[in-house]
Order: structure tokens, then sequence, then C-alpha cells
């Protein structure tokens, strides 16, 4: 909470996460397009694509140009001994403490535009929860997951 | 696998029922074709459905046959699958609860089904399920099991966190006892437990006299002081002599304790809780586990209180919500135009009075709601039971499906209290806890109808290890969370009215009067809400309609979360989210000030409190 976190994501996560939304918007772009050409075709009322299509655009500017930025900018997280925090969220941000007693697993997966940065995600799994870190260095993923494995062996249960 | 065993044969016939009735779609719709064929074609049909039922038959008996089971010293093994074999190895302390449940076919053929919890695995899914078993031996299975992860836990607790007090030591010998005893007895089966129990109950009651009294002096003394000690869980008497329909404590009178709630002695009765707890063994060395601590029967005057006041608001919306979008098509269907005339003529004789006719006819449906409710409930927790025995907790109510269910104490992950508003006025909470089952959003009901005043009388007989603390003040959100509370609620108002205006014009405002109710109800639930913080134990309250009151342990807390709106920040404020096992949602309370949050965050962090440490 009160704390400052030490971690943060990778700088390239900005680019990926850029690159990823704006492939994502385009071939949604295509879909209302092809949507467009059929309407016209068949005569159909244009309105809802109009619509449709202008909040796309909208979320292509916000998703593409401002929110990875922020989303960079309000991500934290530092691995403790004893438990992970993390802090996320551009407008409702929310602190979350996990301690290493109650970590299950640790996941590392990425997909092929992260891979093309050399990135990883990270997803701590408790019994009840699953919480993901994504965007950060391949190498310094693998180095976390290792280190949250080790410090999460110790199994016991105390007040 | 040692001594492997089969489900009830009446798997096959459950089995094969519930493909048939998968079918009988298809069945009723060449029953209706049929007459439009020629020979050939309904004999080819009728053949192919003969084929089919005998293959589903086959299927069911290879189902039963492939299905094993077999008990280990440390752990259940299940082997089943008919070409896909499946191998499932589940370790007794890794469960979580046992239950025995009774779906309403089972009950008719008199079997029922075995389901073992354990944390993981397939959500809505049980980890190890026995399909169906013959009723009596699904108990007895239930009780072995529980047994054998006592014994399990017992032996943990000696080897770990040991000496608690001299018997102790005495549990700690028998342990070995108890486990031969039980593999001995899982090889044997077929006696109904439940009448086992109860002639179990009346030889030991004095068996256990007499080896306390053999054992002397000394303990007679210390269990004596524990008596003392417990001065005030003699609220169990009082509940008895007060308001004898409140707690049916003992339905059948040769259960231990009876001396303790007939004479209400103080020695007598701190003999028999010390003997009790100690009474993992007897002195003819078998094993006396059946016999409850504590048993708990709603009788049927406190049931019918506890439907009675029970107010199950959503099931009622539900249902009048379900009847307006139904009842216009239903009536359409079972005769074409009857709604409008008699929509037409009921207007047509009151055009006067067409809002008093609507609320009286709301009012007849909201009543009878609220009887289908009190009979749903009924059904639903009719011979209510809880007993504790040692570490074990088992519940079972159910009048047309039996559900039973056996659980750890430790396992136990929150408690929770919930009073719809009738009952908090008449002094009256459900008393639920968080398990891991395989529904998660289920909270089992350890008592359904509780007076507040008795509830921590209650809790030590059923969770001597967990007391909480009924607070009437916790930390309350401050008036400047107001905001938050009501912001989501009014824009849904606003919204509801704008559509009003926009459907019936100008006269859609009246429904700007809601407002000020939309407004109350956000005031009493901000004053309703609340957090504590207590040694190890947290106390989170909050309320939609009914007042909801979680109390947390530190150590089953999985993860801890603080969340927060910009206008929150501004205002130094947050909601808290605690998450605990078996539970799907977080318990959460809204718009906290940060300096009642900031304590518990530390408390709960570890670094927090080592850094405090180190400085």
């Amino acid at each position: 909470m009160q704390r400052e976190l030490a971690h943060r994501l990778h700088q390239d996560y900005i680019k990926a996460s850029k690159l990823s939304n704006v492939i994502f918007h385009v071939v949604l772009l295509l879909l209302i397009g092809g949507w467009f050409a059929f309407a016209i075709w068949k005569d159909w009322t244009l309105i809802p694509v109009w619509i449709t299509g202008g909040i796309v655009l909208l979320s292509f500017i916000v998703f593409t140009w401002i929110y990875p930025n922020y989303e960079y900018r309000s991500f934290s997280f530092e691995v403790f001994e004893e438990e992970i925090e993390i802090q996320s969220g551009i407008i409702f941000r929310s602190n979350i403490l996990i301690p290493m007693v109650r970590v299950q697993h640790v996941e590392v997966g990425s997909g092929p535009i992260m891979r093309k940065y050399k990135l990883a995600s990270i997803t701590v799994v408790t019994a009840a929860t699953k919480h993901e870190i994504k965007g950060i260095h391949q190498e310094e993923a693998e180095a976390l997951k290792l280190r949250i494995g080790e410090l999460a062996k110790v199994d016991e249960q105390h007040d | 696998m040692t001594n492997a065993r089969r489900l009830s044969k009446l798997d096959m016939l459950v089995s094969f029922i519930k493909a048939l009735r998968n079918l009988l779609p298809i069945i009723i719709l060449i029953s209706i074709k049929v007459k439009d064929w020629n020979g050939t074609k309904t004999l080819a049909t009728l053949s192919i459905l003969t084929l089919v039922i005998i293959a589903i038959g086959i299927t069911c008996y290879l189902e039963w046959r492939k299905f094993q089971y077999s008990l280990e010293q440390d752990r259940l093994i299940i082997h089943k699958g008919i070409f896909k074999r499946e191998e499932k190895t589940i370790y007794y302390n890794r469960i979580h609860s046992v239950n025995v449940q009774q779906p309403l076919l089972l009950r008719i053929v008199g079997a029922a089904s075995l389901q073992i919890e354990t944390p993981g695995g397939q959500p809505g899914k049980a980890e190890g399920e026995l399909r169906v078993l013959k009723h009596a031996y699904a108990l007895e299975l239930q009780g072995q099991l529980k047994q054998l992860r006592m014994v399990k836990s017992t032996q943990s607790d000696l080897a770990g966190q040991g000496a608690q007090q001299a018997h102790d030591a005495a549990t700690g010998q028998d342990v070995a006892v108890v486990q031969g005893e039980l593999l001995h007895r899982g090889a044997q089966s077929g006696t109904d437990t439940a009448v086992a129990q109860e002639r179990q109950v009346e030889q030991s009651v004095q068996v256990r006299q007499g080896v306390q009294l053999s054992q002397g002096q000394q303990h007679v003394m210390a269990s004596y002081n524990e008596g003392t000690s417990h001065g005030d869980g003699a609220g169990v008497d009082e509940l008895v002599r007060n308001d004898g329909a409140n707690i049916d404590q003992l339905p059948r009178n040769d259960h231990a304790s009876v001396d303790r709630v007939a004479h209400g002695d103080q020695v007598s009765r701190s003999y028999d809780v010390h003997s009790s707890s100690s009474n993992s063994i007897d002195a003819t060395g078998q094993p006396n586990h059946e016999e409850p601590q504590y048993r708990y029967h709603l009788s049927f005057a406190q049931l019918l209180k506890a439907s009675l006041t029970s107010l199950n608001l959503n099931f009622a919306f539900i249902f009048i919500f379900g009847i307006f979008s139904f009842a216009d098509e239903v009536l359409d269907v079972i005769s074409p135009g009857l709604y409008d005339r008699v929509f037409d003529q009921v207007i047509d004789q009151t055009s006067g009075l067409p809002v008093i006719l609507l609320l009286l006819l709301s009012l007849l449906v909201i009543g009878g709601v609220w009887l289908l409710s009190v009979a749903i409930y009924l059904i639903k927790f009719g011979d209510y039971q809880i007993t504790r025995s040692h570490m074990q907790l088992a519940v079972s109510y159910g009048l047309l499906e039996k559900k039973s269910y056996i659980f750890d104490q430790n396992k136990v992950q929150a408690v929770i209290m919930e009073e719809n508003p009738l009952r908090q006025w008449l002094g009256f909470a459900e008393l639920r806890v968080q398990v891991v089952t395989s529904n998660k959003l289920e909270q089992l009901v350890i008592h359904p109808l509780a007076r507040k005043k008795e509830i921590p009388s209650i809790m030590k007989e059923l969770l001597p290890d967990y007391t909480i603390q009924l607070r009437k003040q916790l930390h309350a959100p401050p008036k400047r969370a107001f905001r938050n509370y009501a912001l989501m609620p009014t824009i849904i108002g606003l919204l509801l009215v704008a559509g009003a205006v926009w459907l019936w014009q100008w006269s859609g405002l009246f429904l700007l009067l809601l407002l000020p109710i939309i407004w109350a109800w956000c005031l009493f639930r901000m004053k309703s809400s609340g957090v504590w913080l207590e040694g190890n134990d947290l106390t989170l309250r909050k309320r939609n309609i009914n007042l909801i009151t979680h109390f947390v342990r530190r150590k089953h807390i999985v993860t801890l979360s603080l969340k927060s709106s910009p206008m929150q920040r501004k205002r130094e404020l947050h909601n808290i989210h605690v998450q605990v096992l078996g539970s799907a949602l977080s318990y959460a309370v809204k718009g906290i000030e940060d300096k009642v949050l900031l304590p518990i965050w530390s408390w709960y962090s570890r670094n927090g409190k080592r850094n405090s440490i180190e400085q």
C-alpha cells in the first residue's frame, strides 16, 4: 500500500501492447468494412454500421495510443521474501497482497507478439485466485519463476 | 489395491434410468410419428431404438464393473473408465469434507452418493465421487473416512504442535488401535452406522464413566477446573431451560450429556465435557468415536420459525418475474383469447379501481410466493441436525433430498452470520461456515436460526477453536463515503427514470420518487457496513438487504486487496476485498477509511510485520 514497489513492466511492453492492439483493431475494422460492403449490396440501413465503426475507431485510438502508456505507468509489483504485492489499475487502482505460503505454482507464458519483443508473462496461482504480471523480459520472468518457486516452498500455516 | 470394492449394484439401475431419461424426448417423438409410418420404417426405428437401449444397458454394466475403489492406509484409490482407464488417488489428509447426498432418484431406490471434496481439481466437481452406494453403507463409509482423516490429523498434531493436555498422550497411544480397528472394520461392512452409533452411545456412557473413575482424583480435579473455566459455556443449559423449543439438543435421551442438562450440575457437566474430549478410546479398546460431544437437532417448532422468517426474497423475485414473463404465453396456449377476455371483463367491472385491484393482486402473489418459499425452506432444511465429535462436524438435512456433510473443524475457512431484516429485528441469525466444496457458491449452514445472544455459546460448542466476537459497533464507513455508496444506484435510478420518460412521456417522472428510497437504502447499507480487527480475527460486515457478517482468520486469508476509485483516493477511502479458500467471490466492504485499513494491511503483510520488528 504505502511502500514504493520496485519492479515495473519492461519498456517494450508498451510497444508489444500497441502492436497487438493495432492488429486486433485492424481485424475488427476489416470485419466492419465487410459488413459495410454487404449492407450497401443488400440495401440495408447503414446506421448500425456507422455506430459500431465509430466505437471501434474510438477504442482503436484509446487502446493503441493512450492505454498502454498508462497501463505501463500504473502497474508495479515486488516480490518480497514472504509475499508478493501487485499494484495495478489506471482509474480503479487495486493493491493486492499474496503471501508466499499461499502460492501454489507459477506459470510463464508468452504469445507470438510478446516473443518478438522477448517478453513473457508470469501468472501466480493460489488455491483460490490467479494473478497475472504481463510484459516482463523473458529472462527476468524465468528468474522470477524460480525465485517465487523457491520462496513458496515453505509450507506451513501459522497465525 | 487391497480389498478393492465396487459400487452398489443399484448403480447400474440408476445410470440406466438416467440415460433413458435423456432418451425420453426421442422416444416421445417416435411414438408421435409412428402412426404415419409404414411397417418397415416402424420396424427399423424400433430395432434401432432397442439396440441403443441394449447398448446403454451394457455401458451401464461395464461402468459399474470397471469402477473400483479401495481404502488404503493413507489414501483412497479409485479406478474407473471403460476404455480410458483412470486412477485417482486421494490422500486422507487432503480431504476437506465428505458429503453424502440423496437426490430423489437415489432416495427412491434407497441409495446415496458420496462426494469427497479436496481443494483444487475441476471446479464444480468433487475430486472423488462414489456415485451410488447403499445409503447405510455410504454413511458408514463417510464415518470411516472421517475416522481415517482424524487419525491422520491426530498423528500430525502429536508430531507437530504436540502436548496440549495430559490426555493427548492417551489419545496418541490409541491411535494405532483405532487405525487398525478401522482398517479391519473396513474389510467387513454392512452395519447401519446410525443404528450402531445409537447403540454405541448407550454402551459408552457407562464405560466411559468407569474409565473416568478409575483414572482417579487428578483427572476429576482437572476436569473440574476445565468445567469452571468453561462456566460461560453453560449457555446450553440456559437454552434448554429458557426456551425449550429453541434448542432440541438431545432428541435421543440415551445421549451422554443427558445428565449435563438434567442436573445442570457444574461438576457433572465438566466431567462430561472432559471425558468426552478424551474419548477416542474407551476401556474396551473399542473405537468409541461415534458419540458426539454436541448434538443439535432442529425441532419442528424451530424449523417452522426459521422458515416463516426466512424471507427468501431472491426466490420471490425470480418467481414473480417468471410469472409475468410467461403468463401471457402459457394462457394463450391453454386457451387462446382467454387472457384478453378475462382482462377486459375485469377492467370493465372494476374500471374505477384498477390500481387497488392491482395492489391486491400483487399482495396475493407475494403472499403465495412467501408460502411457497416457506414450504421450500421446510423441505430443504427439514430434519436438520448437526453434531460435533472431537474435531469433526457433521451436518445433515433435507426431507426430499438428503444431504449430509462431514468436515474437519480445521478446514473451516470462515464463519458467516446472516440476518435478514425480520430476523435482525427479532434477534436471530443464520450461521454458516465456508468450507471447500465443489460448489463454490455454497456455504454450509451450521445453525439455521440462532438467537444472537446465544451465538458465542453455540460457537463454543460447535467450533471451540473459533471464537467470534459479536460487536455491535465496527469501524463503519465515514459520512464522506456516502457518495461512494450512492453513485451507482443513483445512476441506475436515473436511467430507469429516463426509460420511463421515453415510454410514458412526462408522467414517467413519477419514478423520480424512487430516488429518495434508493438513497435511504444506500445510507442504510453504509451505516450497517464495517470492519473490525482484533487479534488474529478480522470481521467484515456489509448489507445488501440482509446483514452479512464474515469472520475470517489471518491464516485463512488467501489474498487481501484494497481497491479504490479516484474519488475514493481523494477522500482517503478504499474498498477491502478478502479472498478465502472455497469461496468464488471475495468478501468485500466498500468505502472504509484508510486509517482503519492500513493497520489491517500491515497486519496481513508478512513483510510489514518483519520490517517493523527490525526497525
